[in-house]
């Protein structure tokens, strides 16, 4: 299965403020992408474009699954799902009800059994039945991403997911984005270690452009290091 | 495009003068005062003339909402909002022409009567069409949500007309009511009817234009200081 | 398309059990309203037992829209409504699940409501109760309709609590002038035939409005 995203020209305004400036590129199967860029940079924004939840005010977005262009939305978002720093996931409801309600929603079939093994995926099997409003943030983290995994996407869009979670909970999730999903993603980050570590190609934007564009293996860490530094500012690098 | 415009404006314009003229001649001279009201009823053929005109716009923004949906080209919406602000302006006129005409003939300025009801719910859509624009910050979404809110409002027009007439039916009418049918039958009263109508129609062209050119400068004023934000921005 | 009503009613009225949003905001909201209804009734020396549809249409259009706005605000929350956006599915029967989901809440809070109505203006229901069923169930699934699309639009603004009444009340005028006369029929045990009628037609045109323009909803 092979699912490309090509992004050409896009321009997206907010108002008087621009979000996103003619970023041209395109998204190949099994990418993943690290995108940093300063705060209002537009990169939760391009998530959002490329999760077909927006129109960008100029330019087009083109879908390619399996080399033919797909152009119905329900076809396309079936390909991918969204994991953010908010969980996507309703507080009165268990889990497990959660889980339920979101994979009949997104046309998934999965018994009690498929449910759980979802859960025990992410180590959440035993708290399946509490509240999800009572489970901890790291937890909630967790079994949000069973509900992103729902789908078996083939792009996944990670806006600062480890955003709030302990160390612990970072490398839990980071561990299981690394080993058991196959596909790719574009994961918008603070961390640079992380981002660097996660990712086969980086992006780095500027004032809404798409100012670097590299496979990592043009570069080692090092050198990623500075050239973030040279485009962005300190309190970003923090 | 500016020198192309001009003259049609003009032209419309002194039409739109001109004929408002002979309207209030005709409707203050010309025509007979009514037998029963005398001369206060004259003020009904400024009343219809501002209703009618206020259906057309809502109408539009109906017919211009859709087209922008379909096409996604802000001049569609800026043409529903600018007919949607002309619209609620002659919404207005009704509602305060409505009151001075029913003062002395029904005794009192407000009568729950079904055309002045159907008229304030018609404003009170209107004016959350209009009013919620200036509270939406991204563009696209103000364009996409009032098309969709102009679709519901202005179709939700002919039903509150034939909604209240229907509850209007249940319930005495105001006992006198001295109605504009009775009077309407010497030739120069149908004759200011419809100059008036024809006055304030070409009134509403006018204004709508004028609107949809004042939008169109908007957009590009702030085209011109999103780029220029842009500039600083890099520089 | 049935599954996905069943799952969001199911969702919603779990939600509700749990949270009992829209019953706090909505009944007890009633409950105090009616209790400025007797004051402001008697003072006037208006013969409050007179006025029971009133406030039965007064409390279901004031305690309808601040259980509207609840019930979305509840989606917002955790940003689940971004996910929902995000569904492979037919926005036109997104809408329907969704106003399936938020007519059986309002309907059921408006029946818990009728008992109240009966005890406060001494009013014998019993025969004429099955009679108000159709005005009552058409009325809310009217308001419902259009409440679940100008819900949405309010919530994109930045003052989504005022502005939601405001360009939701005026809309849904037709509704509660054919409900509110359905309904005072009922009481005096007739049916409203022409009421009825018209109510259907709102509804099917408010349905089909909201089926046609969902997907323009389902945006950020």
């Amino acid at each position: 299965m092979s699912f490309e995203v090509h992004l050409d020209k896009i321009d997206k305004v907010y108002g008087e403020t621009w979000a996103l400036k003619g970023v041209s590129a395109t998204i190949q199967t099994g990418d993943r992408i690290t995108i940093v860029g300063h705060n209002g940079a537009g990169k939760s924004t391009l998530l959002g474009l490329t999760a077909t939840l927006t129109n960008p005010t100029r330019g087009t977005i083109c879908y390619e699954i399996d080399g033919t262009v797909a152009k119905d939305r329900g076809q396309i978002r079936r390909h991918m799902s969204m994991l953010s720093h908010s969980p996507m996931l309703y507080a009165d409801l268990t889990a497990r009800e959660n889980l339920k309600f979101f994979a009949g929603l997104y046309g998934v079939s999965t018994d009690h059994h498929g449910i759980d093994s979802r859960l025990e995926k992410v180590g959440m099997k035993a708290a399946g039945d509490t509240l999800f409003r009572a489970c901890s943030r790291g937890m909630q983290q967790r079994i949000s991403f069973a509900r992103a995994m729902l789908g078996d996407p083939d792009l996944l869009l990670l806006d600062e997911p480890f955003s709030g979670l302990d160390k612990k909970g970072t490398e839990r999730l980071k561990n299981i984005l690394m080993t058991e999903y196959r596909h790719g993603w574009l994961l918008v980050t603070h961390d640079l270690g992380q981002g660097y570590e996660m990712a086969n190609r980086l992006w780095i934007f500027k004032h809404g452009r798409l100012a670097h564009n590299l496979k990592k293996s043009e570069l080692d860490f090092k050198e990623y290091v500075s050239l973030c530094e040279a485009n962005l500012p300190e309190e970003v690098l923090r | 495009m500016k020198t192309g415009s001009l003259l049609p404006q003009t032209i419309l314009l002194v039409l739109t003068i001109a004929t408002m003229e002979t309207a209030l001649i005709w409707a203050l001279q010309i025509a007979p005062a009514d037998k029963l009201q005398g001369d206060v009823q004259r003020i009904f053929y400024f009343h219809l003339g501002c209703i009618w005109p206020g259906f057309v716009a809502f109408f539009y923004v109906l017919y211009a909402s859709i087209r922008y949906l379909i096409s996604r080209a802000s001049k569609w919406d800026r043409r529903a909002f600018a007919s949607g602000q002309v619209g609620l302006a002659f919404c207005t006129m009704v509602l305060v022409t409505g009151p001075i005409w029913a003062k002395p003939t029904w005794g009192v300025w407000w009568a729950w009567d079904a055309r002045l009801t159907s008229t304030l719910i018609m404003w009170l859509i209107f004016l959350g069409y209009v009013m919620m624009r200036d509270y939406i910050d991204d563009q696209k979404m103000r364009e996409r949500l009032s098309a969709v809110l102009g679709i519901i409002g202005a179709s939700m027009v002919p039903f509150v007309y034939f909604s209240t007439r229907w509850f209007e039916v249940q319930h005495p009418k105001p006992v006198v009511m001295g109605d504009a049918e009775s009077g309407i039958k010497d030739p120069n009263m149908v004759i200011a009817l419809l100059l008036a109508l024809a006055a304030f129609t070409l009134l509403y062209l006018f204004l709508w234009r004028r609107g949809t050119e004042l939008a169109e400068g908007d957009a590009k004023l702030s085209e011109l200081r999103m780029r220029m934000n842009a500039l600083e921005e890099e520089a | 398309m049935p599954n996905l009503i069943l799952l969001m009613l199911s969702k919603d009225l779990r939600r509700e059990l749990r949270s009992k949003e829209v019953f706090l905001s909505s009944f007890l909201f009633s409950l105090i309203l009616l209790c400025i209804f007797y004051y402001a009734a008697t003072s006037s020396s208006v013969a409050f037992e007179k006025l029971p549809n009133t406030a039965l249409w007064i409390c279901i259009a004031f305690s309808g829209t601040i259980g509207l706005h609840r019930t979305h605000q509840a989606e917002l929350q955790n940003a689940c409504y971004k996910a929902l956006m995000m569904a492979p599915r037919d926005p036109g029967l997104l809408f329907l699940a969704k106003f399936a989901a938020n007519a059986t809440l309002l309907t059921i809070m408006s029946l818990l409501l009728l008992p109240l109505i009966a005890l406060f203006f001494n009013l014998d229901l019993g025969s004429n109760l099955l009679k108000m069923i159709p005005g009552l169930v058409l009325g809310i699934a009217g308001f419902v309709a259009i409440g679940t699309l100008t819900v949405v639009i309010s919530a994109n603004t930045r003052i989504s609590d005022i502005l939601f009444p405001i360009i939701h009340l005026p809309l849904v005028v037709p509704v509660l002038i054919a409900g509110v006369n359905c309904t005072q029929k009922a009481m005096l045990g007739e049916i409203s035939w022409t009421g009825i009628q018209i109510l259907c037609v709102l509804n099917l045109v408010f349905l089909s409005l909201g089926f046609m323009t969902y997907a323009y909803l389902l945006e950020e």
